[in-house]
């Protein structure tokens, strides 16, 4: 019985998700052009500056790696992609929990229908995961093209590993966020979901090395998986590395299931405070 | 007398705004200086003389912050107030989207112009070890001509994104590439094609370019400049004012709709 409401739950949001992807193509859209953005002036800004093979040497030394000009892009395009997951997870699916229990007021709808536990986590599961695939889909011709069958391998684990690190970010904000709407009186929540991506992305010091990160900054990054998912796109493009695979794995898996309990225990005891 | 006791009191109106809205103002800043320090920092530790690219690129990062800021007040105007009503009301006063953006000009130019650059700047020398010395402009005087040109710059932008809102129906969304397109010439030097006069195009490369003067990284030479700038940006003004009045004439012909 709590399987198929949840099951429900679940298709409800994927339909959800699938109107809104037609209707904000748009957005998909500029997503990708400002990944895209980001990552090519990263490396070519400074180039109208420095010397190309200073800059590319810079970037090897920060990815601890040898790359040529091409390999320095296609490291930077995939790293790129990091940034529209965090600030999409991040604010999209605290926005909806903002919207429907702070400002259209749809959440005695929700009640009505299924327990608000159910609904928290499966909209921190459905949302962040097929946005992620929404918005880093256009990372799958770049890497065929760029490497042919290889890149296909490349695209399933930077996709996987982005999936896992858009549902840990989904929980972490679905508890942010779930504390702003029901336990505070916050005229403008967006506010504080706005502000996390940049933090968060700024801490994970994903194109400069993090010893360089002011230590405030890395508290946000560190209770997130974006640190280690950053070191497995910097070194797949090149080559498997298992070590830095292995370690994201582990700490996603603890971020994972530590968010998941906390989650699960308090969006139970939120039931009763919000139904009330 | 009369214009300027008019702008004079849309300013006045623009600050009680601006006041009322304190707290995102201040979200705003902390989130763009952040968002910058992210995408700034690698290009500055990326390049081969640290101190050179921070007086090339930040003046830049300050000039594009504006005109992307003329292009967000725009689209608000013509996006979300429509749905609130807010547009009609000032248009029925007789004032359009002109009026709406000297309304802002100012506190945007301080606080998502100046302010965010202050703060950039020194979030930047602390990440890359940069002293006080290069973090200051050389020439403060061309630092406040740039600062002061940033205004016509930011009506003109502002005027034609609503030029273009309103004629056609590219979504906000669109708006967001225009944005990233306005990174050439201000934080992209002119350096970078043999004909560094094809970047004029972009209005905001002339009040960049007065900026990196400030610190001697400019490309174009300093008395083409302030003859150039001298020429354009009174021109800037009046351009702004009149594709305002097209546009304004267009909504009231074909009305606005509210769209994403």
């Amino acid at each position: 019985m709590v399987f198929i409401g949840l099951l429900n739950i679940v298709l409800a949001l994927i339909y959800r998700e699938l109107v809104w992807f037609r209707r904000f193509l748009a957005d998909y859209v500029v997503s990708w052009v400002f990944a895209s953005f980001i990552s090519l002036s990263i490396i070519l800004i400074p180039m109208s500056i420095s010397d190309v093979n200073i800059v590319v040497l810079r970037f090897s030394s920060v990815v601890g790696m040898e790359l040529d000009l091409s390999t320095a892009l296609l490291v930077s395009i995939l790293l790129s992609s990091i940034v529209p997951v965090v600030a999409v997870c991040v604010n999209d699916v605290a926005h909806v929990i903002f919207a429907e229990f702070k400002f259209i007021d749809v959440g005695p709808l929700i009640l009505g229908s299924t327990k608000l536990k159910y609904y928290l986590l499966a909209n921190a599961f459905v949302r962040s995961s097929l946005m992620t695939l929404g918005i880093t889909i256009y990372l799958l011709p770049v890497l065929i093209y760029a490497l042919s069958f290889y890149g296909l391998l490349v695209f399933l684990i930077v996709e996987l590993s982005l999936q896992i690190s858009a549902i840990i970010l989904g929980l972490y904000i679905t508890l942010v966020a779930s504390l702003i709407t029901f336990y505070t009186n916050v005229s403008r929540p967006w506010v504080v979901a706005n502000l996390l991506p940049p933090l968060i992305l700024s801490g994970s010091g994903i194109y400069i090395p993090t010893y360089v990160v002011p230590l405030i900054l890395r508290v946000f990054a560190y209770i997130t998986p974006i640190p280690y998912v950053s070191r497995v796109l910097q070194t797949v493009a090149v080559c498997l590395s298992l070590p830095e695979i292995l370690t994201f794995l582990i700490v996603a898996v603890v971020l994972l299931t530590s968010y998941l309990v906390i989650t699960t225990v308090f969006s139970s005891r939120l039931e009763f405070r919000v139904r009330r | 007398m009369r214009v300027l006791t008019k702008v004079f009191k849309l300013m006045y109106i623009g600050t009680y705004i601006a006041r009322i809205h304190l707290s995102s103002y201040i979200a705003w800043l902390v989130n763009s200086v952040l968002w910058f320090i992210f995408i700034f920092t690698p290009v500055m530790m990326l390049s081969q003389d640290v101190v050179k690219a921070f007086q090339t690129f930040v003046p830049g990062i300050l000039v594009m912050s504006c005109g992307g800021v003329a292009i967000s007040a725009t689209v608000e105007f013509l996006r979300w107030n429509v749905n609130q009503g807010i547009t009609d009301t000032f248009r029925e006063n007789g004032l359009n989207i002109f009026a709406y953006l000297l309304t802002g000009v100012h506190i945007d130019i301080t606080v998502h112009g100046l302010l965010s650059y202050i703060l950039l700047a020194l979030g930047l020398s602390n990440y890359l070890n940069i002293g006080l010395p290069e973090v200051l402009p050389k020439n403060p005087v061309l630092f406040i001509i740039a600062i002061i040109s940033l205004i016509p710059t930011y009506l003109l932008i502002g005027s034609i994104t609503a030029y273009v809102y309103t004629v056609s129906r590219v979504s906000s969304a669109w708006m967001l590439i225009a944005q990233m397109l306005i990174a050439v010439g201000t934080v992209i030097p002119p350096n970078i094609l043999t004909s560094s006069y094809v970047f004029l195009a972009n209005p905001l490369t002339i009040v960049a370019e007065l900026a990196r003067a400030s610190y001697g990284q400019n490309v174009f030479e300093l008395n083409t400049l302030l003859q150039i700038s001298l020429i354009t940006l009174p021109l800037y003004v009046v351009v702004a004012y009149f594709i305002s009045i097209k546009s304004d004439e267009y909504i009231s012909r074909r009305g606005l709709e509210y769209r994403f």
